[in-house]
């Protein structure tokens, strides 16, 4: 068994899945939309997820997203 | 699957992904985007837990050699023990690499 | 505009602010609503953010029924928005009604395995680690199957989610019955030495905003 986890409570267990539900679950909106990772454009297209950069995609907004 | 010294599908997936995306990304963890490593490790985790699985259901049926089940086993180790070395690397946890890549999740 | 959930068309507008300090608005087509914030600056979304997201649909749950969406998305304009709700809202909205009244559990469980990084035994050929590999999967799927079977009566639908060690299982679970799971796998705890189980939620149904029969019919 992972000892950090055994060091974790059971609301910050929890909450690690709430955190991964969050940005795992939900409904995906596909087509034109573009979706930033670390200053790194990934777009959605279909079930594809290709690497593009920005500007070159007829596209809306760019959100970076950052591990803390 | 060969018994020869041609290495077998899992031995070409096996090194071809994980030194090409090791080329790819920034050898210094100061620099490197996190979540950009995060990303690439976990899809480099699924295709393990995938051919893991391919594997496991093989050796079930009884599709595979001696020789063959040797090494695929061998494979996957190293292949398991490269993760290890690349999570320490970059500081992420297994847990890092849970993100959920909806359809290709449904895969395992 | 960073897109919230989907809402009945005729949910009441959520109070308060979003991610960004700005207000929380609702975006109205004919069979179903978008809860948006008008975001301007781009967003550096961080663990806490998503977190923070997660605070403020939990919130907004309480008030109206809803369908996360994906944190984050964003789209640039109103019509955007617009025409993705024209274009879906008629399975939204079934989803939606389908979806009433039920909330998403996260059971998390896990057990002793060997510590096959220090197992010396199960590293010495390929055959033997494929072996363990195959014992350890074994058992994920039989706990899997024993944790579904325990709590069939209460979870509608049951989604296996990704999970390094242990399994992770998100439960669509009606609120009335949610003591009655809990009780069930705190039992299956107790029935095993060394077991953890935790119980996450209630959450909105994250996991369940696709109808998985009709996706994989």
């Amino acid at each position: 068994m992972s000892d950090a986890t055994e060091k974790w409570s059971d609301d910050q267990v929890a909450l690690v899945d709430l955190i991964d539900r969050v940005i795992g679950g939900g409904v995906v909106i596909t087509g034109d939309v573009v979706i930033g990772i670390a200053g790194v454009d990934l777009v959605y297209l279909g079930l594809r997820l290709v690497l593009a950069p920005a500007h070159e995609v007829d596209q809306s907004v760019v959100l970076g997203r950052r591990s803390a | 699957m060969t018994f020869d010294d041609t290495p077998s599908p899992f031995d070409r997936i096996a090194e071809t992904s994980l030194d090409s995306l090791t080329g790819r990304v920034s050898a210094d963890p100061e620099t490197v985007e996190r979540g950009l490593v995060q990303l690439v490790l976990t899809l480099v985790e699924l295709l393990r837990q995938l051919m893991e699985r391919q594997a496991v259901r093989r050796l079930d049926a009884g599709a595979m050699t001696p020789e063959e089940t040797e090494r695929v086993g061998r494979t996957l180790m190293l292949l398991e023990n490269r993760m290890a070395e690349l999570r320490d690397y970059f500081g992420l946890t297994p847990e890092d690499l849970n993100l959920d890549l909806g359809p290709l999740g449904k895969l395992l | 505009m960073l897109l919230y959930a989907v809402v009945p068309p005729d949910a009441a507008a959520p109070n308060g602010a979003g991610l960004g300090g700005h207000r929380l608005e609702t975006i109205r087509s004919a069979l179903a609503a978008m809860i948006v914030e008008e975001c301007p600056d781009r967003l550096d979304a961080t663990n806490e953010d998503s977190q923070t997201f997660a605070e403020i649909l939990c919130n907004v749950a309480t008030t109206t029924p809803l369908l996360p969406i994906r944190f984050p998305t964003m789209l640039t304009t109103r019509s955007a928005v617009l025409a993705e709700l024209q274009a879906h809202e008629t399975a939204w909205r079934s989803r939606l009604d389908e979806l009433h009244g039920l909330s998403e559990l996260v059971i998390r469980a896990q057990w002793p395995e060997p510590d096959h990084e220090l197992d010396a035994a199960s590293r010495r050929s390929g055959t033997s680690y494929l072996e363990g590999r195959a014992a350890a999967l074994r058992r994920r799927d039989a706990s899997v199957a024993e944790i579904s079977e325990l709590v069939r009566d209460w979870a509608r639908e049951i989604k296996v989610l990704p999970s390094q060690q242990g399994i992770r299982l998100a439960c669509l679970v009606a609120n009335a019955d949610m003591p009655q799971l809990r009780e069930a796998v705190l039992g299956w705890q107790q029935a095993g030495d060394h077991r953890q189980a935790v119980v996450g939620g209630p959450w909105p149904p994250f996991s369940f905003v696709v109808d998985q029969e009709a996706e994989s019919a």
